[in-house]
């Protein structure tokens, strides 16, 4: 029965840890990205920022955090970057992170910061990706 | 200000396009009845994430998509008490006359001034790229 009891209290743990795990995870990104802003490297920036996004985590202020890491890297670029640094993303990444880079779009929209950058941004990026990330945008259960 | 209306519009319209993917979809819960289900909200499996399209601050349009349905409300800028005014005005005069309209939505969202709600059945009889002209 003690075992049972002390299986039950690591599972409980467990979520907590992961919370943490994803806190800790975003604050790194921050710091990373902002080093890349800091020497001008938007593209690395840009790139950062949208690896390993917190989807369907329960946190909100973890969301929220990673949110503005990612919309910070994205309006500082200017606007001549905007198109290489979405060609890049989609031809030598992977076309995972054009997904996330247009659902962040969207809830950087919803929030109503930014917009004239964002829409300019969701105007490459549909020119480049096709509208497949738009419609995964509306689809995926876990949001960003 | 005259610079953001094109890239408004045009993602608006690349969104919309996104969204209309409707099909017929009866509903699951009543036997023989056909349900906009964006208006239910019955079942969570059928309701796509809501998108918004923002110009700024006032300006915006939410787009909310689900198997059958799409629901666009838009909210029009108003500088001052006039241009509210004005805007509810005309809204209230094209929803009086909604049923001409066919999509246009009787009462519009909170927040918003003008709602639409596209089926699938206007999808049937009208062109989308019409609908999107608009």
């Amino acid at each position: 029965e003690d075992d049972e009891e002390e299986e039950q209290q690591q599972q409980q743990q467990q979520p907590q840890v992961e919370r943490m795990g994803e806190a800790a995870e975003v604050q790194a990104r921050q710091r990373e990205v902002a080093g890349l802003l800091q020497h001008g490297k938007h593209r690395e920036a840009v790139k950062a920022a949208l690896q390993n996004p917190p989807l369907g985590s329960h946190d909100q202020a973890v969301k929220d955090m990673n949110t503005e890491v990612v919309l910070n890297a994205i309006c500082s670029a200017s606007d001549s970057e905007i198109d290489k640094i979405v060609a890049d993303l989609y031809h030598n990444s992977s076309p995972d992170l054009c997904d996330t880079l247009v659902k962040y779009i969207y809830k950087g929209l919803a929030d109503r910061k930014y917009c004239g950058v964002l829409l300019k941004w969701h105007a490459s990026a549909v020119n480049m990706a096709g509208l497949g990330p738009v419609v995964r945008a509306m689809t995926d259960r876990k949001t960003v | 200000m005259a610079n953001t209306l094109k890239p408004y519009l045009d993602c608006i319209r690349t969104t919309l396009t996104a969204a209309m993917c409707v099909r017929n979809f009866p509903s699951q819960i009543v036997e023989r009845h056909n349900k906009p289900e964006v208006e239910v909200r019955g079942n969570r499996e059928l309701i796509l994430n809501p998108l918004t399209v923002s110009r700024n601050e006032n300006e915006m349009c939410l787009i909310e998509p689900s198997i059958n349905s799409v629901r666009v409300s838009i909210r029009i800028k108003q500088a001052d008490e006039i241009e509210e005014i004005l805007t509810r005005m005309f809204s209230r005069f094209l929803m009086q006359r909604a049923e001409q309209f066919v999509i246009l939505r009787r009462k519009p969202m909170a927040n918003f001034d003008l709602s639409f709600l596209i089926t699938h059945k206007h999808l049937e009889d009208m062109w989308k790229h019409k609908h999107l002209e608009d």
